[in-house]
């Protein structure tokens, strides 16, 4: 289940993260901010992130260091997604 | 485009053109020390300059075009500017990597040929001048050392052409001639702005399914210390009529510039239509910019005077294009569209433009092929504003590439922001266009990268799927975005997922039958074939007769993939066997008049067979377009139309398979044959459809007529056998006895008693024998003035009856007449002759026939 | 006597007007109703044209403020920063709920904002005076 979700929002990223770099050479853990993720789209990545998983970010949640990598996304996700 | 009246252009001097070694010092022009200067057309490239001065210029420029600096240079005067006037000098297009001094003073370098440029000359330009621009040699800059790509594009010379942004027309040895574009191949404009320097028009247009809305944004300057007062937006019908009209809010900018926006709604828009489904109601738009101020030399002494900007061309309509599971399906106006139509080539390839009565008839001959899209490719150029306007006024859809082709393109930010800027120019040609269907991001890029083995990773470019669909969303959000020509699947060119370039029918020759099995989907280029012209072509290549096939000169005109074994006459040859049962090269060697006649109608043939299976209500293809529309070099090139732009023999089947009512074939097996009838019109089809079976060339042994009634767009297919009644083996599978028939002719005639389409299936083979006596006569009558209609009869089955009548266009040739039938075709005179003369050959007979002499 | 230590804090951003133009037109009523409030929506989709320019330059003036607001890891609704177009052409700023609390708390006493786009960009400063007691 975790490993979907990871894929999903790597899929995402992909899309939606405006890189300099591959997502597939960016590690759970890489820092995606210095990968090139700007402001904006790091906003577009948390409104790909509810259309995806059905959810939505509560105020508290909008930290920047929740996008800040593919693993910090995907706990916040499985968090809100929790008990489905 | 846009125009704003407070803009004059300002003649400049006649040009010419010499050239020097790479890196040399300005030439002399002057003294006659120097090198030759030849007179050369602006807007022209170096190709169109030295085929203008005669075949000794080009004998005497280097072989190589790219290897050598241009230098053109001419005169400018002007009045000098006065106080609210500033002068500017446009450059619309330079190719490609370009210098330019006014005198002495050098005011710029700029690299890439679709990007113009504009300078402002205001303080510089005092009195008569000299305007030079230099072109160096793109040899000298491709030998430069620069990271290799991650792919390689097989048909262009040189892979390091992806760092510079021109036109691959010349540098694909394959199928393009040997002329690179150098020069100024789009207008130098000397320009005087008087009152108000309109810097900028932003145009949209929107369609809800019941009213319009128009939008602007113009970015203007007013000069000599003017005021703009207010402004006025105006959207008018095809009759000049206003239809909407609202004041626009001004705001000044950071940079003192006024920005001049708002929206005004068409109540009631009339929408437009690709010409197979409907109108082309067309509504321009118009700001009005009220100036005043207190220079009384310029102005009235009362007041405000207005400066009118056209906005240009604007039409209503929505266009979807679905791609959930695969699919890639246009939608116009809500109606699923089969788009259908050619791949557009420049119609001449020196000049890479055309004149406007070449685009006219070009484009009416799309039209009138039933065409209703034609896709300007990657490796070309964007067209010029004429082509939009036809296809807007025509009902043709564009599918526009950026010009980008097969290549791994750069993606350092340079080279980004070169490509937004010449996008962002782009979209500015076409705003408010209806006709802008598709805007697809390269030609084959995806494909090139898996053929060659890059991997998945490899094949999504940012460049193509964010960058340039960002720029495209921005200024176009009503036109779709595609990435690539052949994308989606399991691999970007698998046919049945998304679009695709479909070469089954074609250069991998496979069987006919492929065309379904592959289960194309939308092929954006298509049934590339080697197209045998009619024998007038060859006048317009200096030759008094038509060179035998498989020489040199012959084989000059045929494309091929660069470095294969074997060329697109191979192909041809390969259907020309399978259809007909002969041997190409016995043909080709024993009897090479026929061998062209079959050559000519058998790519007629596999086209029409290939569009009869896409065409089916069943077929998931939401659309083809044919590679390609018209020749660049005389010869048995991939266009439909010869070098010259007059039709092939495969033109006309492919006509008479895409018109927005047709009638077809399908040869289902066990099933039998079956007929398809399509009215894609908005309005419903009232008539007869007629089958007739017939044995041994000229016995009838089967009828049916059935009154039919076509609903707008919709589309029928029937069982010939269950409209005969009873089993009859229509497609000769069962085989319990001798064929019972050898071909089937079906006929649309609608109760007002036209023809409406007419389609023929030979389940025993196409008729590949001649015989001596068809029973066929023709005869002429004069209809009008230059009108005249040609009357066909025959007692036998007259197949691929071919019309030669000089100096008269006739609307159809290549057509089939049933035993005892009469086929009635319109001429048009073309020429010198006042009375149509000459002869009507049928494929199937041994001698040509003479049209009788008129009473 | 506590004395009041006066200091300026300052944040700026940079944003793609293409950029914003995609996400209109990929994610469109998604995108727009949760980042601004109904007055600047009202006031940037009167026009489609400059819409993506006036969204962008709206979304610079927020993490410019988020920014300036010197937030340590806090999340925070965009539409509690909120920008106004006064009738004189320059924007100010206006902050509701969260943002009005965090700002009051940081001690802002006053701020500033200012917009700019050119070409593909459009980029915003937000300068605030801040006031600290000190010891």
């Amino acid at each position: 289940m975790s490993q979907e979700i990871g894929s999903k929002i790597r899929e995402i990223l992909a899309e939606h993260g405006r890189l300099a770099k591959d997502i597939s050479t960016l590690d759970d853990n890489a820092d995606l901010y210095q990968a090139g993720m700007t402001s904006h789209a790091s906003v577009n990545l948390m409104l790909a992130l509810e259309g995806a998983f059905d959810i939505e970010f509560p105020d508290s949640m909008l930290r920047r260091s929740v996008f800040e990598s593919v693993a910090s996304m995907r706990a916040v996700v499985e968090t809100l997604t929790a008990g489905r | 485009m846009w125009q704003s009246d407070s803009h004059r252009e300002v003649a400049l001097g006649d040009w010419s053109l010499t050239w020097t070694a790479p890196r040399a010092p300005r030439p002399s022009f002057s003294d006659g020390a120097g090198p030759p200067w030849i007179a050369a057309a602006v807007p022209g490239t170096v190709a169109s300059a030295l085929r203008a001065a005669g075949p000794e210029s080009m004998r005497a420029a280097p072989g190589r075009l790219d290897s050598v600096d241009w230098w053109y240079r001419c005169t400018v005067n002007a009045a000098p500017p006065a106080s609210d006037e500033r002068l500017l000098l446009c450059f619309d297009g330079l190719a490609t990597l370009a210098d330019a001094w006014l005198d002495d003073v050098h005011l710029f370098h700029a690299e890439g040929m679709f990007v113009g440029r504009a300078v402002d000359v205001t303080s510089q330009l005092r009195g008569p001048g000299e305007l030079w621009l230099r072109f160096a040699a793109l040899d000298e800059a491709l030998a430069v050392r620069r990271p290799r790509p991650r792919w390689r594009a097989p048909m262009i010379e040189n892979q390091q052409l992806r760092w510079f942004r021109t036109t691959l027309l010349g540098r694909t040895p394959g199928w393009s001639p040997p002329w690179p574009a150098i020069g100024p191949w789009r207008p130098v404009r000397l320009q005087r702005r008087t009152a108000v320097d309109v810097q900028q028009v932003k145009v949209q247009a929107s369609w809800d399914g019941g009213d319009g809305a128009v939008s602007v944004a113009l970015t203007l300057r007013t000069l000599g210390g003017l005021v703009a007062r207010a402004a006025r937006l105006s959207v008018l019908d095809g009759e000049g009529q206003v239809v909407a009209e609202t004041a626009l809010s001004c705001a000044a900018d950071e940079g003192g510039a006024l920005v001049a926006s708002g929206t005004a709604r068409v109540a009631g828009a009339a929408p437009w239509w690709p010409h197979t489904h409907g109108g082309q109601p067309l509504y321009t738009g118009r700001v009005v910019v009220a100036v005043a101020g207190d220079t009384p030399a310029h102005l009235p002494p009362d007041g405000a005077r207005p400066v009118v900007v056209e906005l240009g061309r604007i039409g209503f309509r929505t266009v979807a294009l679905a791609s959930a599971e695969g699919d890639c399906a246009i939608a116009i106006n809500g109606v699923p569209v089969f788009c259908r139509g050619a791949c557009w080539m420049p119609l001449d390839a020196a000049t890479l433009t055309g004149e406007a009565e070449a685009y006219r008839r070009t484009l009416a001959a799309v039209r009138d092929a039933g065409m209703n899209m034609v896709r300007v490719v990657g490796p070309t150029v964007y067209e010029a504003d004429l082509f939009h306007d036809l296809c807007d006024e025509l009902g043709i859809m564009v599918w526009q590439d950026f010009m980008f082709a097969n290549m791994d393109y750069p993606e350092d930010t340079a080279f980004v922001a070169a490509v937004q800027e010449e996008a962002r120019q782009a979209l500015v040609r076409w705003q408010g266009r209806p006709s802008l269907t598709v805007l697809c991001g390269d030609s084959e890029g995806e494909q090139q990268a898996a053929m060659w083995g890059a991997p998945p990773a490899a094949w999504h470019r940012p460049l193509f799927r964010e960058t340039l669909p960002a720029v495209c969303h921005e200024a176009r959000p009503d036109v779709p975005y595609w990435p690539s020509s052949a994308s989606g699947g399991a691999f970007p060119h698998q046919p049945s997922v998304g679009s695709t370039s479909y070469y089954g029918v074609g250069a991998y020759l496979r069987p006919l039958e492929d065309a379904r099995r592959s289960e194309v989907r939308f092929a954006s280029e298509c049934l590339g074939f080697a197209n045998v012209p009619e024998d007038s072509v060859w006048a317009s290549a200096r030759l008094t007769e038509a060179p035998r096939a498989h020489t040199p000169q012959w084989k000059s005109g045929v494309p091929r993939d660069l470095g294969a074994g074997w060329d697109f006459d191979d192909v041809r040859d390969f259907y020309l066997r399978a259809l007909f049962g002969v041997d190409p090269v016995a043909l080709r060697s024993t009897e090479p008049e026929r061998y062209l006649a079959l050559g000519r109608i058998t790519t007629g043939e596999v086209m029409e067979a290939a569009f009869a299976e896409w065409r089916r209500a069943r077929s998931t293809c939401r659309g083809a377009l044919i590679w390609f529309l018209r020749d660049l070099v005389p010869g048995a090139g991939w266009g439909v139309l010869d070098a010259t732009g007059a039709p092939k023999a495969a033109y006309h089947y492919v006509r008479r398979i895409l018109r927005p009512l047709a009638i077809f074939f399908s040869d289902e097996g066990l099933n039998g044959a079956w007929l398809h009838v399509v009215n894609e019109r908005p309005d419903a089809w009232q008539g007869t459809l007629r089958v007739r079976l017939y044995r041994d060339g000229e016995t009838q042994v089967g009828a049916a007529d059935l009154a039919l009634a076509l609903p707008p767009r919709s589309a029928r297919e029937l069982s010939v056998a269950a409209l005969l009644g009873g089993f009859t083996d229509t497609t000769y599978a069962y085989r319990f006895g001798a064929p019972g028939h050898d071909v089937a002719a079906a006929a649309l005639i609608s109760d007002a008693g036209g023809a409406d389409g007419e389609a023929y299936h030979f389940p025993t083979g196409r008729p590949a024998g001649r015989e001596g006596d068809l029973g066929l006569e023709a005869q002429v009558a004069r209809r009008a003035q230059d009108h005249f209609a040609l009357t066909v009869r025959c007692k036998r089955l007259a197949y691929a009856v071919s019309l030669n009548v000089p100096g008269f266009v006739a609307d159809d040739d290549y057509f089939s007449v049933p035993p005892g039938g009469v086929k009635t075709v319109l001429l048009r005179r073309a020429g010198a002759s006042t009375e149509p003369r000459g002869h009507v050959q049928a494929m199937n007979a041994r001698a040509p026939v003479r049209i009788a002499a008129m009473e | 006597m506590a004395e009041a230590k006066m200091n300026v804090v300052v944040g700026i951003d940079l944003v793609q007007i293409s950029q914003v133009a995609s996400s209109l037109h990929r994610l469109a009523d998604a995108y727009v109703n949760r980042i601004f409030t109904a007055a600047e929506i009202a006031y940037c989709s009167t026009n489609p044209i400059v819409a993506p320019s006036r969204y962008a330059a709206r979304f610079a003036a927020k993490e410019a403020a988020l920014k300036a607001l010197r937030l340590d890891d806090q999340g925070l609704d965009l539409r509690t920063i909120e920008v106004k177009q006064m009738p004189g052409g320059w924007s100010e700023l206006e902050l509701h709920g969260a943002a009005r609390e965090l700002a009051d708390a940081a001690g802002w006493v006053g701020c500033s904002l200012s917009i700019s786009h050119e070409g593909d960009y459009a980029t915003a400063v937000v300068a605030a005076t801040v006031q600290t007691p000190t010891r």
